[in-house]
């Protein structure tokens, strides 16, 4: 929709050229979300797509991926054969509440930032033990575990002024097995729960990704595959009752219930 | 920069929020149509270097110096695109507002992607088809067939309008440019019930581009009903067109009008309201207790049944004696459902223009389904002679009922009159659920009483109606909705109660089905209960009890009404019913964990409005 109030847009080309930070900007990345509702309080946009920000870079290190990335090309990507993990990629897009179409405009970073839920990009980095590179102003950097970056919902780290400039997947990472599961009240609906199981490299440690059944994203790591019990047992230390996340895509309770179905489905499908 | 849609060259610069779609619109490409305008139904899909996108989420300075794409640029040299054909073909429409945006997401396709054609269009919504006729579409099903002279009774024939819906051609109500166009956006209320103390206009007349404001003292007096009806005194006259008062969250407090939208929008923002909030309820059950907030102090002229219970309209009936009828029974069951308040959630949501033609005649472009009752009504507001007042519709985006309505051409006009200039207003999704009607939301007790072979011997309802916080069609709905869904069993003993009641809740209003969908639900789901605790098979209870020829139907009363059985298939469609449920060839259940139920319902709906719509046209031999 229009966005009224807005009455700049800044295009940077390089870093240096972001500007001071000031009330009622808003960074652009794909505007799937800004303009799809009314945002009266803002008055710029600050349009990252100009910076050029190399959108997927693959190396011996991992994978990185731009927050300008779209999501489309993320889908697209081809990994090396090594990187068994990713299948999880594609998995994780099509957990898209959104329709393919929406793929070709809306951003990795976009998802991240957002900090819902279902935000499926988040369920990839969790899993795959993505940290985030921000930028903040004055020139430095920093970065966080995507697990402190997302922390609640529609709640990031991010300070004013600050931006995300990449999500780093680790290679040993993407060498892991990966099991995925996906519920929602309707076929192709919004995720209520979407857990991913991620077993392998040189440890050989299984790990447990929690997301959109919870309020914020959870990764609960074992030194090796746990027993049904103490799978079901972690969950429940890990997982406190106000965590679990309730809105009209699914109750608390049916959140939990699949939870632990899926987590056991996962634990058994990476057992072997 | 350079703006490059379906070939053509564009100088015109977008404003720097604009988002794609307003700024094709405002091109002339008016096939790019506004559903949610939030990225969920894809109206408004356009292709951005052959790439589908919702182009009411795309920047539109993102599109320079890119080709862009929409419906009207899809043929090519005349010759339809084969998706096109196929939507022709598969009749794969029915108002035609989400076309373009299917045929443009459905086009952009490939041969995997065809492959699941649920996931393919999901984030395109249609209100009407339903979707199978999409799909067929997609997958290359005909059902047109050719109208050949002498042979074309019984075929399925192409829409007339069906070439001018897959091209874009087809104009919707606001598809269309006009000089000199003002703009109309609402400030509506916070609050649940209050009274305006006052309106500080000054700020939002001082927004460069703000042309009025429009508050309860620039409106009549005049009350009046927002439902359409043939005869007006049908429902009860309790709005104004701004009131003083608020009585739900959402009502209009106030008006801007300007030469853009933006500056309405900031006109509206910049409006100082002084409010005294006053109590509110929000359940009927509680509305109608002694004691709780009269939401309208109104007299007998109103025609509102009791306002100081909040009870807008009752409807009682009473044959046979019911207790009698429950003693003599072996079986009764009694439960009460309930549901839930709904939006017609049309593709184009309620919109109109109004402007003052050379002649000096006031023009109203609306999508509505009354425009003939919408002129009366107009005409009734403002004082207006029948011959001055021209209210029309352009090819309407669905309706349902809800746009059995004048739920915006009130307001353009009085803007218009005020303004002396065209003056348009285009309600946003979020007005169509805040500032529109839904469907009644109802708790209905049911109690049958029947015998061991499922003879019914006694039907009790008791219903009430959340008319929200006004009456429009709250009578009418009641009164059918306590009809057909009764009337179509026989049995001697019935007793209805129904109410209508007010809440400070946004208002109900038409939705097809006029009250039975929820009644049907209840009664149905009753008689499949019954039916259980009997241990007679549900369809086996519905075929003993329903009306048969030379029946009279009868629900509340046994005075001649104006419905009577014109033919009867009842019978048949039992059996059509069970012989399809029997072949049980449908989808099956999607893994073993899955249970599966059955159960069956029927209903039966009055073929025309109560006491029907009338339309005259008189032919003379010229001299």
């Amino acid at each position: 929709m229009d966005l009224n109030t807005i009455t700049e847009i800044a295009t940077p080309r390089r870093r240096s050229e972001l500007g001071a930070w000031r009330s009622g900007d808003a960074w652009l990345g794909g505007g799937t979300w800004l303009f799809s509702e009314p945002q009266p309080h803002l008055s710029r946009l600050i349009d990252l797509a100009g910076l050029g920000w190399p959108s997927l870079r693959l190396s011996h290190s991992g994978l990185e991926i731009a927050a300008t990335c779209r999501i489309a090309e993320l889908d697209a990507l081809a990994l090396p054969a090594a990187w068994t993990a990713a299948p999880l990629i594609n998995q994780c897009c099509r957990a898209f509440l959104a329709s393919f179409k929406i793929w070709n405009m809306a951003t990795v970073g976009g998802n991240v930032c957002m900090a819902l839920p279902a935000g499926p990009m988040i369920s990839l980095a969790v899993a795959l033990d993505g940290s985030c590179l921000i930028l903040t102003p004055g020139g430095a950097e920093r970065r966080v575990a995507i697990t402190d970056f997302v922390t609640g919902p529609q709640r990031n780290a991010l300070a004013p002024g600050e931006v995300l400039r990449a999500i780093e997947l680790p290679a040993a990472a993407l060498a892991r097995r990966t099991a995925f599961r996906q519920i929602s009240l309707a076929p192709l609906g919004r995720s209520a729960a979407l857990l991913v199981g991620t077993r392998g490299g040189p440890d050989g440690r299984f790990a447990l990704t929690v997301t959109a059944a919870t309020a914020r994203p959870l990764r609960i790591g074992f030194e090796n595959l746990p027993s049904a019990q103490a799978l079901a047992r972690r969950i429940g230390e890990e997982i406190a009752d106000e965590l679990w996340f309730s809105d009209p895509h699914g109750t608390p309770a049916w959140r939990r219930h699949m939870t632990l179905e899926f987590a056991e489905q996962i634990r058994r499908e990476l057992s072997t | 920069m350079s703006y490059v849609v379906n070939g053509q060259h564009h100088g015109e610069q977008p404003v720097p929020g604009q988002c794609l779609r307003t700024f094709l619109r405002q091109l002339g490409w008016f096939g790019v149509k506004k559903g949610c305008d939030a990225g969920d139904c894809g109206a408004c899909t356009v292709w951005l270097d052959g790439e589908p996108v919702h182009s009411c989420l795309v920047p539109a300075f993102r599109a320079a110096g890119r080709e862009v794409t929409t419906i009207e640029g899809l043929a090519r040299n005349g010759e339809l695109h084969p998706m096109q054909r196929a939507f022709l073909r598969a009749q794969a429409f029915q108002c035609g507002f989400c076309t373009p945006g299917m045929i443009m997401t459905a086009a952009s396709l490939n041969q995997a992607q065809r492959q699941d054609v649920a996931w393919a269009m999901k984030g395109s919504l249609c209100r009407c088809t339903g979707y199978r006729a999409i799909e067929d579409a997609i997958r290359e099903v005909a059902h047109v067939e050719e109208a050949v002279p002498g042979e074309a009774i019984g075929r399925s024939v192409g829409a007339p309008a069906g070439p001018e819906v897959v091209t874009g051609r087809a104009r919707y109500t606001l598809d269309v440019a006009m000089d000199g166009l003002l703009h109309l956006k609402i400030l509506r209320s916070p609050h649940a019930h209050a009274r305006i103390r006052a309106i500080r206009r000054e700020d939002a007349l001082a927004v460069p581009g703000v042309r009025a404001v429009l508050t309860h003292e620039d409106a009549p007096p005049r009350l009046f009903s927002t439902a359409r009806h043939e005869d007006p005194r049908a429902d009860p006259d309790d709005t104004r067109i701004l009131d003083d008062v608020v009585r739900h969250v959402g009502q209009r407090v106030a008006a801007v009008v300007a030469d853009s939208d933006a500056a309405a929008e900031e006109g509206c923002r910049r409006l100082v309201v002084d409010y005294e909030p006053l109590p509110a309820v929000l359940d009927p059950e509680e509305a109608m207790r002694p004691g709780a907030p009269v939401i309208h102090d109104k007299g007998p002229e109103s025609r509102i049944l009791h306002p100081d219970r909040n009870i807008v309209a009752e409807a009682h009936g009473h044959v046979g004696d019911v207790a009698a009828g429950f003693a003599a029974a072996d079986c009764v069951h009694e439960a009460t459902y309930v549901t839930q308040r709904v939006q017609h959630a049309q593709l184009e949501t309620h919109g109109a223009i109004a402007w003052r033609d050379a002649a000096g005649r006031m023009n109203v472009r609306s999508s509505t389904q009354t425009p003939f009752l919408t002129r009366d009504a107009l005409c009734a507001l403002f004082d207006l002679d029948p011959a001055t007042v021209r209210v029309f519709c352009a090819r309407v985006g669905g309706g349902f009922g809800g746009k059995q309505e004048m739920l915006v051409e009130d307001i353009v006009v009085l803007a218009a009159m005020r303004t002396g200039r065209p003056v348009k207003l285009e309600h946003t999704r979020q007005e169509q659920f805040i500032g529109a009607t839904s469907r009644h939301p109802m708790r209905v007790r049911v109690k049958l009483g029947a015998r061991r072979d499922g003879t019914l011997t006694a039907i009790e309802m008791h219903v009430v109606a959340n008319t929200g916080a006004y009456g429009n069609h709250a009578a009418g709905v009641l009164h059918h909705g306590c009809g057909e869904c009764v009337s179509v069993y026989r049995c001697p003993n019935k007793k209805i109660d129904g109410f209508a009641v007010y809440t400070n809740t946004v208002p109900s209003g038409a939705f097809r089905g006029y009250g039975l969908s929820q009644t049907n639900f209840a009664v149905e789901q009753a008689m499949d209960e019954l039916a259980a605790r009997l241990g007679i098979d549900p369809l086996a209870l519905r075929r003993r009890n329903v009306v048969v020829p030379g029946d009279a139907m009868i629900s509340t009363s046994t005075e001649p009404d104006d419905v009577e059985m014109g033919s009867y298939g009842l019978d048949q469609c039992l059996d059509l019913a069970e012989a399809a449920v029997r072949r049980a060839d449908g989808a099956a259940p999607p893994g073993p964990d899955w249970r599966v139920g059955e159960g069956f319902a029927l209903g039966m709906i009055d073929t025309i409005p109560p006491h029907g719509h009338r339309a005259e046209a008189r032919i003379a031999p010229r001299d």
